[in-house]
């Protein structure tokens, strides 16, 4: 996942740039630590990029999910509010920065919708998910 | 009395002198912004199936990527809804200008002895289709109809085909014969998310045997407060019999159709119109005057799905195409004709 994302933002920030601009703004200053299945690894923005690292347990957000989670909401299997509301994604961290982050991924989708390189990706993760079902169920089966 | 069609080789002349893919001319350093497609409509007892082949401009294609892009948009109505919009390659992808022939990867449109051949499968889901639509009425062509105050949608359409084959939904296969079916192209310059809204209605009967066919074309600005075309096309067995056009149309609006939980593709776009908004009416009436001529339609939703797409307006906006299908009611009395006929209609709502 952390490879995969990644590459998402090089891939916006050379085919999108003005849409990845337009993302980073509400996140610039923002350090989300994820937890995806057995992957926990941290995205720190600034107003230029986003950058992925170790968690060094400074982040002001954490989120918690799991590939499976994931696919269920980009496949309209569940809403991301239905995800959230059953804790098949936690979110912790003030208010106000969640509300940020919220306008930060949805202007993430935004762009990567506009985005000819996508597909390729989400074909990706779905490869991972096939790769490795129990590794799925691990976070929030 | 059983609907009479014209001859197939006059409907094979004129389709593959008029039904043509276009192509942008972005292709040859000319006008961008282009988008066509060659959309069908299949009514079988099992499922109603929406398949389009699309050739959009991408406006904000990356640097080195041909701007045409190709798009396979599929939705069944089966037990419950089905489908996907897939996105092909250049390589993948061959359409000759000037002619009705198209493959998308392994998804192929031929236009052979008069006669649509569409063979599709989704990468994804377990769906596809192997069918001959046969062309029994004549063609409408529009060109440079006003889309937005300076956009123009050009478009043919044929009102009724007979559809044979097989269709492959969930698991199941099901046989094909002489269902009603509908087709349209449709070819323009225009960005999703300009000034301007459509109802596109086609309306078959549930028995062949009865002779009518409608289409109903409606283009209105976004807010739908202003209508700079309407037309409801009326065809008598395979011949047109009457257009009602602007001013002798009436078309009246009422309640609110909601799905709580539409169904959406590409699915990935459920998260960015969230909700259950949609703005569909709960009947649609049409009243068309003219002369000695009447004519009343209802439309009467019973199911939705929604193609979203990004708005290439605005960064963060979508444009929502609500497939909505549904009961029709039509009578009248038309250039000495009573007109009478119940069926399917599936009407095709643009919002954003």
């Amino acid at each position: 996942m952390q490879t995969l994302l990644a590459r998402s933002f090089a891939l916006l920030a050379r085919e999108q740039p003005q849409a990845h601009a337009r993302l980073l703004m509400p996140l610039a200053g923002l350090a989300v630590a994820l937890k995806i299945d057995a992957e926990h690894f941290t995205v720190a923005f600034t107003s230029a990029q986003a950058h992925l690292r170790a968690v060094d347990g400074q982040e002001s957000i954490t989120v918690g999910t799991s590939r499976r989670t994931i696919l269920e909401v980009l496949d309209d299997r569940r809403t991301l509010t239905e995800a959230v509301l059953s804790n098949a994604v936690e979110v912790v961290g003030p208010l106000e920065l969640l509300l940020r982050a919220h306008e930060g991924l949805i202007r993430y989708v935004h762009a990567a919708v506009r985005c000819a390189g996508f597909p390729s990706l989400l074909h990706q993760l779905r490869l991972t998910c096939a790769d490795n079902p129990e590794r799925e169920t691990e976070a929030h089966g | 009395m059983s609907p009479s069609s014209p001859p197939p080789e006059r409907l094979a002349r004129l389709l593959t002198g008029n039904d043509y893919f276009r192509r942008s001319p972005s292709r040859m350093g000319g006008r961008g912004a282009h988008k066509e497609w060659q959309h069908f409509l299949v009514h079988t007892e099992a499922a109603h199936l929406l398949i389009n082949f699309s050739l959009i401009d991408e406006v904000r294609a990356t640097q080195g990527r041909q701007p045409e892009v190709a798009r396979l948009i599929v939705l069944a109505r089966g037990e419950g809804w089905e489908g996907d919009v897939e996105h092909f390659e250049e390589a993948e992808v061959e359409v000759t200008a000037g002619r009705i022939d198209a493959r998308f990867g392994h998804n192929t449109l031929r236009f052979i002895d008069g006669t649509y051949r569409l063979s599709i499968a989704l990468r994804d889901y377990p769906l596809a289709a192997e069918l001959e639509l046969v062309p029994v009425t004549l063609p409408a062509i529009s060109v440079n109809q006003p889309l937005t105050l300076d956009r123009r949608l050009s478009w043919l359409f044929v009102p009724r085909l007979l559809a044979r084959g097989t269709l492959r939904l969930a698991g199941r296969t099901v046989q094909v014969n002489d269902a009603p079916a509908y087709h349209d192209h449709n070819w323009g310059h225009f960005l999703w998310g300009n000034d301007f809204s459509w109802e596109w209605g086609s309306v078959l009967p549930w028995d062949m045997t009865t002779p009518w066919s409608l289409v109903h074309v409606r283009m209105a600005d976004r807010g739908r407060s202003v209508a700079r075309y309407q037309g409801l096309f009326l065809w008598h067995g395979g011949e047109p019999l009457r257009v009602f056009r602007d001013e002798e149309l009436r078309v009246l609006t009422r309640g609110s159709f909601r799905k709580a939980r539409p169904f959406s593709v590409p699915r990935v776009m459920a998260l960015l119109a969230p909700g259950a908004a949609a703005d569909l009416p709960e009947t649609l009436e049409i009243a068309a005057h003219g002369g000695a001529d009447t004519l009343e339609l209802s439309f009467h939703p019973q199911d939705s799905a929604r193609i979203v797409t990004p708005s290439e307006e605005h960064p963060e906006r979508v444009t929502m195409i609500h497939e909505v299908l549904g009961r029709v009611t039509a009578q009248g009395r038309v250039r000495g004709h009573a007109v009478a006929m119940e069926g399917t209609g599936v009407f095709e709502f643009i919002r954003d």
